[in-house]
């Protein structure tokens, strides 16, 4: 048959030119796909397209930049194309970086899209924050050389005013990535020095305050609970810190005591639904969305034993929190119970134009006024027996947890106007050792008009 | 003669509004000057080109299109370098002077009998000799340029001599058919001279030559072999050694590969197979996995794949005055760079002008009682069609990229060269080849030709 076909050489011409033909219809098609010429139809095509147009913007525009709410300089860059430069180590983490080589990381990353969207000058929008910067460094070198994390926030607004992470033997130099990139990988930094206040470990006596409104709502503030040292339930033995024993106690000498066993008692009476959706108030267990990334704590009460939901009540069991989330606990006290969502972008825009405004939002009523007050006098009373001096004004309650055999250590405190939240992982410090790099950073917010 | 005057007048004419059309367009992409750089030498060359056209009766349409190509190299080289480049323009007044002698040439051989089988057989060693020498002559004092070691520099010259591997493997294969040697050894000829060429153009690391070579002779094995069986053997032999070639390489690519990590050196053959494989692995991982490879940068050698796509997309339809910088962009990354600056309807049209050569010459050349102009014309569209149809598809990753030149857009001298000859060769191979309806052949010469040429009788067109 293809014999008889292609018998003349001009037969087989033919059937090269044809060939042709079909080859160049086909190619042409092709090029019309591959160039994705038209949107929609090289969806892969479409992406790559919109990525190249974006570094082509990106290599014309210099990067916005960063500064905190008084308009001081924390990154900026001078040239097109040029990776911008951080003049505070203490923001390492929080801005992060925008590298060719190393990738995006921190807010850099996610608000790229604005730091490099030139104006007619060919400058990216500038990220004004709510931090102040010698807040932001001095707390910083509170936590300097741990695993460490510190926020402040405002109460009245939910202002995040510093938020500082820190991980031993190595700083994230964002200026320079490419001298201690391995040191910033390795394995004890958990593959990546992820932000300390994303990460959900549990809490310690700091859930003790919500706990304790929940006592108080339920109407069992006034109930003696005589601690013998040990609280036995199921097949579970609790016990006090240090192997104390606090003799006949009510709910505020619990708070200042730090007393498990009465927390472990009051727990397994109340139930675990209840002290679930106390927690669910306090916005434990849900993703918080913030404008820094998302934060996830988890709890899982209804399906643990007796013995774990009487532990959760005093901060262990299946119960994570977040360094941020141990800070909303103090402001939701602070704030009479009204829980305000913390924010770091107080702008973003140009010179022609605002993108983004931050503004105070309401996350709930966390628990009633009258429970936020009575913790919150409590919790003023815990502060001056860990040694904070009385004047000062401020209402704390510590944590240590026990995390793979090493502690985490937690401070969360307010006063009238501020929350300081310090949080170390991994140590083997307690939660009041914080105390006094709390009060220095309340001696600095003092100093704000 | 009023009417030859009439054809020049109306085909300048033409070319003048074309000319005028591409200045206006160059002008439009910010061009800084061309009158210079394309006005004038399109206008003298061209025009010397249609009226030698014009004058040997050639074919006007493949002389048309190849000018028409010749003024879009230009101007696409004008746009590349942003300005006048004097090599290519230099260049197109020699190249017509050098197609004319190798025109004179082929005249000449044509002329030759090779009835007599040793005749045949000696001029075949000849030109095989020739590929050997130019091996030689690159392997001993050749220079590697962009990873190949096929240039040979001559003080301000660079000459890429394995372009002439291709016109000689042509013109083995015309002398070949012209010649009384019965088919077996005919094929065992050809299959000589292609398995050779190819071992030796992989030894100078020279891959697009390679993959013309090897697509010339399926498709002359097509068109000329009495038997279709032929082909098959050829396609399938092609597919068979391509592949099992990149077994064995990369099975002595994995050999080597371990004994380099043991701190070993490895032996220079071995050596040299390891560096083929790398390069063609290479190349096929880039061209299987371009997406990824445009998301993260990987390496030097993604570099160009990955900013051909970028200057494709920013070209779109119709092209656009976006920069992109990619290496070599004026020879093997000239189309795209056409892309880039006029958009994918004007590449495409440009595909459309050498399938036009194509077609022309083909059906023309296929017509031919004298197998040994017939060849050589088939073979000199294909040595256009070719390398542009592998460059055009490598570049923007249609297929795996192999450096090879777009005759007439690319920059390159030797590739002018070639090119212009080939054209010439064409324009001059078509001449005279009319229509045979008025001018019915004496029936005492008619049957002895038919004696000799049985294939005649079905033929429209004589020479």
């Amino acid at each position: 048959m293809l014999n008889t076909i292609f018998s003349k050489a001009i037969n087989r011409a033919n059937a090269v030119v044809c060939g042709f033909v079909a080859l160049t219809v086909i190619f042409a098609c092709y090029l019309v796909y591959y160039g994705a010429v038209f949107y929609g139809v090289n969806e892969k095509g479409d992406s790559l397209k919109e990525s190249i147009a974006k570094k082509e913007m990106r290599a014309a525009t210099i990067e916005g930049s960063i500064t905190d709410s008084n308009g001081d300089i924390i990154t900026f860059s001078e040239e097109p194309g040029k990776s911008a430069k951080c003049m505070h180590k203490s923001y390492g983490q929080l801005v992060g970086f925008n590298n060719a080589v190393y990738g995006k990381y921190g807010l850099r990353a996610k608000y790229e899209d604005l730091l490099m969207t030139g104006d007619k000058t060919h400058h990216g929008a500038t990220i004004r924050l709510t931090t102040v910067n010698r807040i932001q460094n001095l707390a910083y070198e509170e936590i300097k050389g741990t695993q460490g994390c510190v926020v402040v926030l405002e109460n009245a607004t939910g202002r995040i005013l510093a938020l500082a992470t820190s991980y031993p033997g190595v700083e994230m130099d964002v200026n320079n990535l490419s001298s201690n990139w391995n040191e910033m990988n390795s394995s004890e930094n958990d593959g990546f020095l992820i932000q300390n206040w994303r990460k959900a470990l549990a809490p310690g006596s700091t859930m003790k305050p919500v706990t304790s409104t929940l006592i108080y709502d339920e109407g069992r503030a006034d109930e003696v609970y005589n601690d013998t040292g040990t609280e036995t339930i199921g097949s579970h033995s609790f016990h006090n810190a240090g192997k104390g024993v606090n003799g006949k106690i009510k709910l505020e000498r619990a708070i200042v005591k730090s007393c498990n066993t009465y927390f472990s008692h009051m727990t397994n009476e109340i139930g675990a639904f209840k002290l679930q959706q106390r927690a669910e108030s306090f916005c434990i267990g849900s993703d918080l969305e913030l404008d820094f990334g998302n934060i996830h704590s988890e709890h899982n009460l209804m399906s643990s034993s007796a013995e774990e939901v009487a532990a959760a009540g005093f901060g262990q069991g299946r119960l994570l929190l977040t360094p941020i989330n141990i800070a909303l606990i103090g402001e939701a006290i602070a704030n009479g119970g009204e829980l305000k969502k913390p924010y770091i972008i107080d702008s973003i825009s140009t010179s022609e134009k605002t993108f983004y405004k931050g503004k105070t939002e309401s996350l709930g009523t966390a628990c009633s006024k009258e429970s936020a007050a009575y913790v919150s006098n409590a919790m003023k009373n815990a502060a001056i027996s860990y040694g904070v001096d009385k004047k000062l004004g401020i209402h704390a309650k510590t944590g240590t947890a026990q995390v793979d055999g090493a502690n985490r250590a937690s401070f969360v405190s307010f006063n009238d106007r501020y929350t300081v939240c310090l949080v170390e992982n991994n140590t083997h410090k307690a939660g009041k050792n914080l105390a006094g790099s709390a009060v220095r950073i309340y001696r600095e917010l003092s100093k704000l008009s | 003669m009023n009417k030859k005057i009439r054809d020049i007048a109306w085909i300048l004419g033409m070319n003048v509004v074309f000319i005028v059309l591409l200045v206006l367009f160059a002008a439009n992409r910010e061009l800084a000057d061309p009158m210079m750089s394309i006005v004038i030498p399109m206008l003298i060359v061209t025009s010397g080109a249609l009226v030698y056209t014009i004058h040997f009766e050639g074919d006007l349409v493949i002389a048309m299109s190849a000018i028409l190509l010749l003024e879009i190299g230009q101007m696409t080289q004008v746009l590349i370098n942003e300005g006048v480049s004097s090599m290519p323009t230099i260049l197109l007044f020699v190249s017509p002077v050098f197609g004319a002698v190798c025109v004179a040439v082929i005249s000449y051989l044509g002329k030759k009998d090779l009835g007599d089988e040793k005749k045949a057989q000696k001029a075949l060693i000849i030109v095989a000799g020739g590929v050997v020498l130019i091996t030689l002559i690159l392997l001993t004092i050749g220079r590697n340029i962009n990873g190949t070691k096929a240039w040979l520099v001559l003080g301000p010259l660079s000459l890429q001599l394995t372009e002439l591997f291709k016109p000689l493997y042509v013109l083995f294969h015309a002398v070949l058919w012209k010649s009384s040697l019965s088919h077996k050894k005919r094929f065992i000829f050809s299959t000589a001279m292609t398995l050779g060429s190819a071992g030796l153009l992989l030894i100078i690391n020279e891959l697009g030559t390679l993959l013309v070579i090897l697509l010339m002779w399926i498709i002359l094995t097509f068109i000329y072999s009495e038997k279709l069986l032929d082909t098959a053997i050829v396609l399938g032999g092609t597919l068979l050694t391509v592949l099992g070639g990149y077994g064995v390489l990369g099975l002595v690519y994995s050999r080597v590969k371990s004994k380099i990590l043991l701190g070993e050196k490895p032996a220079g053959l071995s050596k040299k197979l390891y560096q083929i494989f790398d390069k063609l692995h290479q190349r096929v991982m880039i061209f299987t996995d371009l997406d990824q490879y445009m998301i993260e940068y990987k390496d030097e050698a993604s570099r160009q794949p990955v900013k051909a796509r970028e200057m494709i997309m920013n070209g779109g339809l119709f092209g656009s005055t976006r920069r992109t910088t990619i290496p070599i962009e004026n020879s093997d990354y000239a189309y795209v760079g056409l892309i880039l600056r006029c958009g994918i309807v004007f590449a495409i049209v440009v595909l459309v002008l050498f399938f036009i050569i194509l077609y022309r010459s083909l059906l023309k050349s296929v017509r031919m009682d004298n197998r040994f102009e017939s060849v050589m014309f088939t073979g000199a569209a294909l040595g256009l069609i070719l390398p542009t149809f592998i460059n055009v598809m490598g570049t923007t990753n249609f297929s795996f990229m192999t450096g090879i030149a777009v005759p007439f857009i690319s920059h390159g001298g030797t590739n002018m060269l070639l090119s212009v000859f080939n054209v010439m060769l064409l324009i001059w191979g078509t001449a005279g080849i009319r229509p045979n309806i008025t001018l019915p052949a004496p029936a005492k010469a008619s049957s002895e030709q038919k004696a000799d040429t049985p294939e005649q009788e079905e033929i429209p067109f004589t020479r």
